[in-house]
């Protein structure tokens, strides 16, 4: 968690899977959970560089609100599609991200092999 | 200008873009209670560009935008009495050295080792929460 994000779906996941917590339940105890977490974290990230710019403003503002939408949301839909919602997103996240990582090493790989066809 | 200049949005496409996302990362951090940061991630690697450096910030700040969308969120869980706090209290302390330990090992790792983690654990969440 500490690393900035990524921790909380795992947290959902052991208390709807290991746990056997309602998906609704675990998505609240979670954010709990994150809050705990994040705050220790971001107290140490606050210490060694300056975080806030101003242009968190506008997507604090605009967030917090759709935030506090989305969880009304979840508390009146079934939770069958708050869990399937997740599952999706954290796939597609993954596999981009993997695919970000996979071509910068090949880009490397490439431009190390160039540099050393061109000192032979 | 450099590749990261080269990507970073401008003018009206920059507005509607911090709009739309931080509006798309809000409504999933209510509707799943997590993934916010996903989204909060990818528009902020847009806003400050990547690069070693940059990618600690933005996943720090990820932590700053995401902390008030995860208080707000919390706030309706709990009118809907959806937390359990009995179990918060025993997980507490992990959670804080979890993440002081993750916040003190962020500097110590790279950059892509970082988002292979990140990428891995976040496709084995996601098969485990679509499977059921």
């Amino acid at each position: 968690m500490g690393l900035g994000i990524g921790g909380g779906g795992f947290f959902v996941i052991y208390l709807t899977l290991c746990r056997d917590y309602g998906q609704i339940v675990a998505q609240g105890t979670n954010l709990l959970f994150f809050l705990i977490s994040a705050f220790a974290s971001l107290m140490v990230h606050m210490k060694k560089r300056k975080l806030f710019s101003r242009e968190l403003i506008p997507i604090i503002l605009i967030s917090v609100p759709a935030t506090a939408l989305g969880a009304y949301l979840a508390n009146i839909l079934s939770p069958k599609i708050a869990k399937i919602s997740l599952g999706i997103l954290l796939i597609l996240s993954g596999v981009i991200t993997l695919t970000k990582v996979i071509r910068a090493y090949i880009k490397e790989k490439n431009e190390k092999n160039c540099k050393k066809d061109f000192t032979k | 200008m450099n590749e990261n200049q080269k990507n970073k949005p401008r003018g009206a496409k920059k507005t509607i873009f911090i709009i739309a996302l931080s509006f798309l990362a809000g409504i999933i951090n209510g509707f799943v209670g997590t993934g916010g940061g996903i989204v909060m991630v990818f528009l902020l690697f847009r806003l400050y560009g990547g690069g070693e450096e940059n990618t600690k910030i933005v996943f720090a700040r990820t932590l700053l935008t995401v902390f008030p969308m995860s208080f707000a969120a919390l706030t309706v869980y709990l009118r809907n009495s959806a937390v359990d706090t009995a179990l918060i209290l025993r997980v507490a302390l992990p959670a804080v050295l979890g993440g002081i330990a993750g916040a003190l090992f962020m500097d110590r790792i790279d950059k892509r080792l970082l988002n292979l983690i990140f990428a891995l654990l976040v496709i084995y969440s996601g098969i485990s929460m679509v499977r059921g």
